[in-house]
């Protein structure tokens, strides 16, 4: 049982295929102009770049349905709430259309904290509470596929962690299948079964969320990927300022002024040293005190560290020599040196 | 002049709002969504009565509705009557020459609904025809009253396409801009005012409510005026 689709975008590039297990939560990742927006609205049936050449649920061929027919729902990323309705009346919306079940609805508006909210109309709601109405309007629809584009990007962090975890309980229970948008590391490890990174509309990695944090075939191109805020630029030394997980970071200078959108930052294993102590008077900007979570010894003359750092994860690849003479252990408390970080918004 | 002039002008502008706010909608809908050649013609043709002179749009219409013509003889057949010089006739008349006045406010209300809102209601499981009567026309409510009463009194206030294919029929096809221009012809200027005065009072009327329907700092962004 899954979902089988395959397109080609004329304009762009090749093909894309995709086979995605029921009941599973698949986590799309990419920069922006990946292709990750196109691709679910091209299964849900709405206008996309994509050309549909085969799009199948349990062999039951959608490409040809209107979206209102397929047994897909799309929440999209800019919420789009009925401005004419009452937040309650944009939640039963779908249930009403879809075979919801209404019982569900006090359930799913105690776990998105919305019942607050049910008589406002939605001109008075602010962003973070839109995108809960949204997704609580999509998960009462009832879906058997439910498409997810970046739905909490509004919400502070500890809000999302909330909502994550009820969306993810919710899915397993009720075996819905979803296909989820997001630039946030923690939330696509919180939710992912299977991993899918886009770029340029192709699809690169698919599989474990793993994939994330960017073990490559080659240990040479060994990464990590990290979620990173601008805070603020530093004109004068052409560096901006981001925050990781509580810690200052300084990165040459970004086009961007929008501190709420989470940064992508890749950093190179390779790029991260190890000091047991907090160096003084060192040219490398960026300390980050992490604990060692893993070491991993291989046949060659390097080690992999994972660092953990807050609720992320950082790879270090150091000598085993190091290693040894460090007298390294998991569970220890070190200062990692990152020498390079590449950013991808 | 009677009450008839009176009676056949409501009625006239009635008849011709109900046809207008059922045939629009889905005009006004087709030419908000895109960009084509063909939208522009329609758009043209639909617009085409705010700027020619209703004399000429009366007399295309008189030929048209001669007997001898295919239309003709098949309202006579239908109906048993002719229809030059027949209310029907002003009422065709009439829609056609009060049609950019409802298409219009309902095409600008459509453009200004975001697509996404439609997407959103499309994926949720409405059809189309459910969209348009869950979404669309609640949305655009203050819209449809507007656009109907600009129908309706751009209805009552037309002269000159009445004057080339009613008639002037009492109790049959004369209405009140007619029976004013009589009045003045017979120097009945007691009754003319009378006429005047009171198209005047009207159509200030709607128009001021009009105006305070739509107050022009709204403060809901997806009201559409």
């Amino acid at each position: 049982m899954s979902l089988v689709f395959r397109a080609r975008n004329n304009m762009v590039f090749g093909a894309v295929e995709l086979t995605l297990k029921n009941h599973t939560c698949t986590v799309i990742f990419g920069p922006s102009g990946s292709g990750k927006t196109s691709l679910l609205r091209a299964i849900a049936g709405l206008p996309s770049p994509l050309v549909v050449t085969q799009l199948t649920v349990d062999e039951r061929d959608l490409s040809h349905l209107p979206p209102h027919q397929r047994p897909v729902v799309l929440s999209a990323q800019n919420a789009a709430l009925f401005p004419h309705l009452t937040v309650h009346q944009n939640l039963v919306y779908g249930l009403t259309r879809r075979q919801g079940n209404i019982s569900d609805v006090q359930h799913v508006v105690e776990g998105l904290g919305v019942s607050p909210l049910l008589e406002r109309m939605p001109a008075s709601l602010s962003g973070g509470e839109a995108q809960r109405v949204a997704l609580g309007r999509a998960l009462l629809a009832n879906p058997s596929w439910l498409l997810l584009d970046e739905p909490l990007t509004n919400l502070d962090q500890n809000a999302r962690k909330q909502i994550v975890k009820f969306l993810s309980d919710w899915r397993k229970q009720r075996q819905i299948s979803v296909i989820y948008v997001t630039h946030d590391i923690p939330e696509a490890l919180a939710l992912a079964d299977h991993v899918i990174t886009l770029a340029n509309g192709k699809v690169m990695k698919s599989g474990h969320p793993d994939v994330l944090l960017g073990y490559e075939d080659s240990q040479q191109d060994l990464s990590s990927v990290l979620s990173a805020h601008l805070t603020h630029h530093h004109k004068d030394d052409k560096l901006s300022e981001l925050l990781l997980e509580g810690n200052r970071l300084l990165v040459p200078e970004i086009a961007t002024n929008d501190d709420t959108k989470p940064l992508y930052l890749q950093i190179a294993a390779k790029d991260v040293s190890l000091a047991l102590e907090r160096p003084e008077r060192s040219s490398i900007l960026n300390l980050l005190p992490c604990t060692i979570g893993t070491i991993d010894i291989g046949n060659e003359a390097s080690a992999t560290i994972t660092l953990n750092l807050g609720a992320q994860q950082l790879l270090a690849k150091i000598t085993r020599r190091s290693v040894r003479e460090l007298d390294l252990q998991v569970g220890q408390e070190v200062w990692a040196q990152v020498k390079g970080i590449s950013l991808q918004t | 002049m009677t009450l008839d002039v009176l009676t056949i002008t409501l009625k006239l502008a009635s008849v011709t709002t109900l046809i207008l706010l059922l045939l629009s909608p889905p005009i006004a809908w087709w030419l908000s969504r895109g960009h084509s050649w063909s939208r522009s013609i329609v758009e043209a043709v639909v617009a085409l009565p705010l700027v020619l002179p209703p004399t000429v749009l009366g007399f295309y219409l008189l030929i048209f509705f001669a007997p001898n013509t295919a239309l003709g003889q098949f309202w006579q057949a239908l109906t048993g009557s002719p229809l030059s010089f027949s209310f029907s006739a002003l009422v065709i008349g009439s829609v056609i020459y009060s049609i950019p006045f409802v298409v219009q406010p309902l095409q600008s209300a459509f453009q200004q609904i975001p697509i996404s809102i439609l997407e959103s209601a499309a994926s949720l499981g409405a059809t189309s025809i459910d969209r348009f009567f869950s979404i669309v026309l609640p949305m655009c409510k203050r819209s449809f009253i507007t656009a109907g009463c600009l129908g309706f009194a751009h209805t009552v206030g037309e002269f000159g396409v009445v004057l080339m294919i009613g008639g002037n029929i009492p109790g049959e096809t004369q209405v009140l801009s007619i029976a004013l221009f009589d009045s003045v012809e017979r120097l009945n200027f007691t009754e003319a005012h009378a006429v005047a005065g009171g198209l005047l009072v009207f159509s200030l009327a709607v128009l001021i409510s009009l105006y305070r329907l739509n107050p022009a700092d709204t403060h809901s962004s997806w009201v559409s005026r």
